[in-house]
């Protein structure tokens, strides 16, 4: 016969792996410092490329005075301020992907402390289905042999 | 009109929640219709593209997609259709949407539909409706989806409308730097800083006042909100001495009124006749809340059948007696709730006994046991009948432990009420 309670046990946990195997699931695979470290280095890649893009954007639109001025460009100054933008940037955006992968990771943890309470409570359900079959079975076995 | 509403609104949440299975992939499919046919109608530079067979596989591919896959594989096609202008277009339109994705969306991808939704409402005159919508249902921080949202669509028109003419000039020939100079500038015009400018506003508007604790907080939002669209348009068209076409103007947020009172019938329908104001505190705050009721729809009551003749629809009457007729076999309820059965399928079942069937047998059996020996009230030696020791079938064991415990407990009470009568008796 089945056990309605169990089985709707079952059913929320299933329910929680299939919504959680992209996030939950998959942070809780990993330590919390190798999690956020992976964060910024993508980050830092990222921010790198879309800074790129945004020098060359820039590039495009005073297109016409970089090159009417490209011999009289004094490039040192210009360099340090694009790199001193650049480490500004990166700095915000690193402190934005490290506070969401914390984030994350922290409420991917609860989620999972609360999976494995349901998990454990399955498993009770599961010994105690087996206990209550060993009583029943030594009950029969009692009676037959009396 | 409320219950109206309101019964309307259920309807389309149970049909929505019957046939989820086949309404969400129709959905997605219609949504990726409309944005990529609206994309190819602007751009359309792309000749394989153009093909109507193409686009509804895409469609089709993107109703199995979640949403965002829509959004990409529609940020795909304005870049294929731009390098089909140009080599240098392209790339630009590649860079716009990289830096985009790169330095917002991927910390917010939920907004992501945004970024094409905002063409397609342009395209079907209503863009009022992208700046009010986000304000009713999303937070400040959406208004950089907003603003992304925009910046597409305008790329989209200058291309159109700047680029396209300077790469088919009469003479058949473009300059390369010309045009790469061209898009990042005519993309930072002032119409365009100024349409940036009214998106922000209204959307920050309407958060605000939605937020209010008032009545009528989205309406008021909404209302607000068209009005600020038009009046920012307007005031900016005249300050930089462009010619608007007003009849348009007010028939799009007309328009898009509409569509955002749609919005809000579905996400926020409260019944501010019922609304209470409550005041209490504990040891920490004061507390003002406002409670407002939601419009439910109200189920049809026993007087309200009116066209129903005598004894129709009177399945559910109040006046019906409730009790259900039972077979008289002679077992009670609780005797059917441990599952007993009487006639022929009595022989394949054991009928399990009631409770206080039990505790009358084990009373009876053990005071038999008992008189002739004392039992040691203290600890746990006393006997219990065999048949009490049997789980039931339905009952966990959790059920099981509190019922041996229950006997026993009344058994001890059963052995030491004889033993004062002895000890009386004795005495």
């Amino acid at each position: 016969m089945i056990d309605e309670k169990r089985l709707y046990q079952m059913i929320s946990l299933a329910r929680f792996e299939n919504k959680n195997r992209d996030k939950a699931l998959r942070i809780s695979r990993t330590y919390q410092n190798d999690y956020i470290a992976m964060s910024l280095l993508g980050n830092f890649v990222l921010t790198t490329v879309a800074y790129i893009l945004a020098l060359v954007l820039f590039a495009m639109y005073n297109m016409n005075f970089l090159l009417a001025n490209l011999n009289d460009l004094n490039f040192r100054p210009m360099l340090a301020v694009v790199i001193i933008v650049y480490l500004i940037v990166l700095g915000v955006f690193s402190v934005i992907s490290y506070t969401r992968a914390k984030l994350r990771y922290v409420r991917a943890q609860a989620r999972m402390a609360e999976y494995q309470r349901q998990l454990r409570r399955l498993y009770k359900m599961y010994k105690d289905e087996e206990q209550l079959d060993t009583i029943r079975k030594n009950w029969g076995r009692k009676n037959r042999d009396e | 009109m409320n219950n109206a509403l309101a019964n309307f609104r259920e309807q389309v949440k149970e049909l929505y929640a019957n046939y989820d299975v086949y309404i969400r992939p129709l959905l997605k499919f219609a949504l990726a219709l409309i944005i990529f046919m609206s994309i190819n109608n602007e751009l359309g530079y792309l000749t394989i593209l153009n093909s109507l067979f193409v686009i509804v596989i895409l469609a089709v591919i993107c109703s199995i997609l979640p949403v965002n896959g829509t959004v990409v594989i529609g940020v795909l096609l304005i870049i294929a259709h731009c390098f089909g202008l140009g080599v240098e277009v392209g790339g630009f339109a590649l860079i716009i949407y990289l830096i985009m994705i790169i330095l917002y969306f991927r910390f917010n991808s939920r907004d992501s539909l945004i970024l094409l939704l905002t063409p397609v409402a342009f395209r079907l005159h209503m863009p009022a409706a992208v700046p009010i919508g986000a304000g009713l249902l999303r937070g400040p921080l959406s208004t950089i989806s907003v603003v992304c949202g925009l910046i597409s669509y305008e790329f989209i028109h200058v291309v159109k409308t700047d680029i396209e003419p300077m790469k088919n000039t009469a003479s058949g020939t473009s300059n390369l730097l010309d045009v790469l100079e061209a898009m990042p500038q005519k993309l930072l015009s002032q119409e365009i800083i100024m349409q940036l400018i009214t998106f922000v506003v209204v959307m920050l508007a309407v958060m605000v006042i939605r937020r209010l604790i008032t009545v009528y907080s989205w309406e008021t939002a909404i209302v607000v909100g068209t009005i600020l669209y038009l009046f920012l348009n307007i005031a900016g068209s005249f300050i930089l001495g462009m010619g608007t076409d007003i009849v348009t103007l007010v028939a799009g947020a007309v328009l898009s009124l509409a569509v955002c009172l749609v919005l809000k019938l579905f996400f926020y329908f409260p019944d501010y006749a019922g609304s209470e104001y409550l005041e209490f505190e504990d040891d920490k705050y004061y507390y003002k809340v406002k409670v407002i009721p939601k419009v439910l729809p109200r189920k049809k009551s026993f007087r309200e059948d009116e066209d129903a003749e005598d004894g129709e629809g009177e399945d559910n009457s109040f006046l019906d007696d409730d009790t259900q007729e039972t077979e008289d076999d002679g077992l009670t309820v609780e005797d059917r709730h441990f599952g007993a059965v009487r006639g022929p399928e009595a022989e394949k079942t054991i009928r399990m006994p009631s409770e206080e069937q039990i505790e009358s047998w084990i009373s009876q059996e053990n005071r038999g046991k008992t008189l002739g020996k004392k039992p040691d009230i203290g600890g746990e030696t006393i006997q219990l009948t065999e048949i009490h020791k049997k789980p039931r079938e339905e009952e966990t064991i959790d059920q099981f432990r509190e019922r041996l415990e229950a006997s026993m407990r009344a058994q001890k009470k059963t052995a030491s009420s004889d033993r004062n009568q002895e000890g009386s008796g004795k005495d």
